[in-house]
């Protein structure tokens, strides 16, 4: 009996051995090809460069496989260049097609398989055994050693109903050969073959134009690194959602898609590299139009057949095919692609104008600067914050930060007072966060800064000076200033005063005044100091005539709310950091004694 | 205050805080190569402890760089040529020599005569060198002789060198995992 099965396929029913015999003889074509051919005469060629061969010797006898072509040149008469050209563009009869059942243990082989076709197919699968099945119309001689090739198993559909390939030539095996499989291939999709295949990490080339997908954070920072490099750079945003998920209201994230490419040469693997590496970053390259796939990954179905695949896809959007530690995604673009060069700014070019003449009134603050110092990017291994710039946002979140912990003993804050001038206007307070021989920490808020000396000069760190200054130029441009600590900021220097008001301690931001006092004293003790006071109290004494006395010799009275983190601040301010380290060393303060007594090594103090 | 002692004191203040990097890292800046070359051996940065010992003892650098950086080339060109009058120059010549040569593959019987040496030094009272015992023990066990290694130790014993009988006991245990016995007090100079 005979059932028939889904996509033609028609699989006779059998006794249990019989399904034994088939499974275990699996690769019994195969040998028996192999024996086969060893058994036929010698005139029954299995290729064409054999039929060549043996057409080229006029003794041997005529394949039943080539048709014959007269009149047939004596090859003695022609050189061998000659005769093979001859021979080679003689028209011989195509192979036979045949329909074709070709079973596989995997996904991948079957899309493997698949990719090698001509045709249409058809794609199946069973569960048990678990197998994947293509169906195809092809000529039989070569979708045999394919299949075999990809440890398949190739059946031949013989009135319908597959029968086992018997090995060799190109024609169908005999019906009566044909065995039952157990249960019924259901068909499936291309789609769920891919889907099942998966991907795998593929030896690829440097593509020419790579696609990343970065959140919103990153993208500056690698559109700069981009055109530092030379490139091309087009970003726009993308929505992004998950691409399996079928008949479920998606929640789509933003991502931006920048298209970088190399107008010269290829892109540098250093930075494919670095994007790679990045966290929540992909790396793509475009695969037609309407897909993208991970780089360096690939699935087993060569890329025009994927494209095919995503382009037939009736839902609107592009595929993404990627690991799963990113995972599939279907993109709907939610821009339009722009050039990514005005997301940074690199360098600002003044416009000016062409030969500007004598009358030129372009006021003074208006021109362009013709040399400026800038800061610049630089290798910041191994070095200690020294202080922080904050802005309003940051300034609220530091109790948060600093409560309770060391650091908050000695951080001192000095608050920005004004809108800055030469910052953009966008730009809101800025607040130096420093302490007494740095502050040694690294804060989850604000910028870091770094002290070049000489007194309190900052830096962003990982910045320098650009041109670069000694510390005799430094000095020379800014010259060592106790009551100012200034920063060297992105386009402009900003100063900060610190003897008035002086910088408040920083637990001063989350300490309140203290609530009114009330002293509790018994009401007789009360009576008995107001007797006390009478009593005591002198009649008053004339007016007397004021003595000038000089300041210098008046006493001079301690502040009691001023610690030796004062006296250490003053000393370091005043340009004295041995004097401040000395102060720091004694109080126990050794880290902050020993930077205080390299920074006083650098600056060449004695 | 001048430049290199602040450097020193900042060295002094990161070695309080058992920051040995930064520690070492002033030292060497400070010119203070004996001290810094002590820490980059603490921390087993061994080729960098021979840079620093390589200014003023050239010969303790060959010993680091052949008995632990593994630098048998780097060692021979690192030894200077000892003065023929100091026979601690030459005792110590003559073990990083042989031990360049246990690293190169050379047999463990070419190191006994330099051993022999060694130890015929060790059991003199009036020899002075900190390094000989120890490198000579480190030389006997590159070579895979234990019992040289115990022959060093006594003659170190012999020699009355303070702590060696307790170190022989150390390396007794930790390497043969058996106790010392006691070992009699060498005689009293008289």
């Amino acid at each position: 009996m005979a059932r028939r099965l889904p996509f033609g396929l028609r699989l006779p029913g059998r006794q249990p051995q019989d399904r034994d015999d088939a499974q275990e003889a699996a690769p019994e074509p195969e040998a028996q090809t192999e024996a086969q051919t060893e058994a036929q005469p010698s005139s029954a060629p299995r290729s064409p460069s054999g039929r060549i061969r043996e057409i080229s010797r006029p003794t041997a006898a005529p394949s039943p496989f080539v048709a014959p072509s007269d009149p047939e040149p004596d090859p003695l008469d022609l050189p061998d260049d000659e005769l093979e050209l001859d021979e080679l563009a003689a028209p011989q009869a195509p192979p036979p097609v045949v329909p074709i059942a070709a079973r596989f243990s995997t996904a991948a082989a079957a899309l493997a398989f698949a990719g090698q076709l001509d045709g249409p197919a058809t794609y199946g699968r069973t569960r048990e055994p678990d197998a994947w099945w293509v169906r195809v119309s092809a000529p039989l001689a070569v979708s045999r050693e394919q299949v075999a090739a990809l440890r398949g198993r190739t059946f031949v559909e013989v009135d319908g109903a597959p029968v086992p390939d018997r090995g060799w030539g190109d024609l169908p095996p005999d019906p009566a050969l044909r065995v039952a499989d157990t249960a019924a291939p259901a068909e499936v999709g291309l789609y769920t073959l891919v889907r099942t295949a998966g991907m795998r990490r593929a030896d690829l080339p440097v593509p020419e134009e790579l696609v990343v997908l970065v959140p919103r954070q990153e993208i500056q920072r690698w559109v700069a690194r981009a055109l530092d490099l030379r490139l091309t750079v087009r970003w726009r945003a993308t929505t992004v959602e998950p691409l399996f998920a079928e008949g479920v209201a998606p929640d789509a994230g933003i991502r931006f898609e920048l298209r970088i490419g190399a107008p010269t040469g290829g892109l540098p693997p250093s930075l494919i590299t670095a994007l790679d590496q990045a966290p929540d970053t992909l790396v793509c390259r475009p695969v037609g139009e309407r897909l993208l796939v991970q780089h360096p990954l690939a699935s087993p179905l060569p890329d025009p057949l994927l494209a095919q695949l995503a382009e037939a896809d009736r839902a609107d959007g592009r595929w993404l095919l990627a690991a799963p530690e990113y995972g599939c995604a279907r993109l709907r673009r939610a821009g339009r692609f722009a050039d990514a060069a005005a997301l940074v700014t690199l360098d600002d070019l003044p416009m000016v104008d062409l030969e500007p003449g004598p009358a030129d009134d372009t006021p003074d603050d208006e021109r362009p600067p013709t040399a400026r110092l800038a800061v610049v990017s630089s290798h910041a291994r191994g070095v200690d914050v020294a202080a922080v710039l904050l802005d309003d946002d940051e300034l609220r979140v530091l109790p948060a930060l600093l409560e309770g912990r060391p650091l908050a003993e000695a951080a001192l804050l000095v608050r920005g007072r004004d809108k800055h001038l030469l910052l953009p206007p966008d730009t809101g307070d800025r607040h130096l966060l420093l302490a007494p021989g740095g502050l040694l920490e690294r804060l989850p808020v604000g910028e870091a800064l770094e002290c070049i000396g000489p007194g309190l000069l900052y830096v962003p760190l990982g910045q320098c000076l650009q041109p670069a200054l000694p510390p005799a130029g430094r000095a020379t441009l800014f010259p060592p200033d106790p009551g100012r600590a200034r920063v060297l900021w992105y386009g402009a220097v900003l100063v900060f005063t610190l003897d008035s008001p002086r910088p408040e301690p920083v637990w001063t931001l989350w300490a309140g005044p203290l609530p009114p006092v009330d002293e509790q004293v018994p009401r007789d003790v009360t009576a008995v100091l107001a007797e006390v006071e009478r009593s005591v109290t002198p009649p008053p004494a004339p007016p007397r005539r004021i003595r000038q006395v000089d300041a210098q010799q008046r006493p001079v009275v301690r502040d009691p709310a001023r610690t030796w983190w004062d006296d250490a601040f003053d000393l370091e301010r005043a340009g004295e950091l041995a004097a401040a380290a000395r102060l720091h060393e004694q109080h126990g303060q050794l880290l902050r004694a020993a930077h205080l007594y390299e920074r006083a090594f650098g600056q060449g103090e004695r | 205050m001048s430049d290199v002692h602040l450097l020193e004191r900042a060295a002094d203040c990161y070695r309080q805080l058992g920051m040995t990097d930064a520690a070492a890292r002033c030292y060497r800046d400070a010119g203070i190569h004996r001290l810094a070359g002590d820490l980059f051996v603490e921390m087993g940065r061994f080729a960098e402890a021979a840079a620093e010992f390589a200014h003023r003892e050239p010969d303790r650098a060959a010993w680091l760089l052949a008995h632990h950086a593994d630098d048998a080339a780097g060692a021979r060109a690192m030894l200077p040529e000892p003065s023929p009058s100091d026979e601690s120059q030459q005792l110590r010549a003559r073990l990083v020599r042989a031990r360049c040569a246990i690293a190169e593959g050379a047999p463990d019987t070419a190191v006994l005569p330099d051993l022999e040496a060694a130890r015929a030094a060790l059991a003199r009272p009036a020899f002075r060198d900190p390094f000989l015992e120890p490198w000579a023990v480190g030389l006997a066990e590159a070579a895979g002789r234990e019992d040289q290694v115990a022959l060093v130790y006594a003659a170190a014993v012999r020699g009355n060198r303070y702590g060696a009988a307790q170190r022989w006991a150390d390396w007794m245990r930790a390497t043969l995992g058996a106790e010392l016995p006691p070992i009699e007090p060498p005689p009293a100079v008289s």
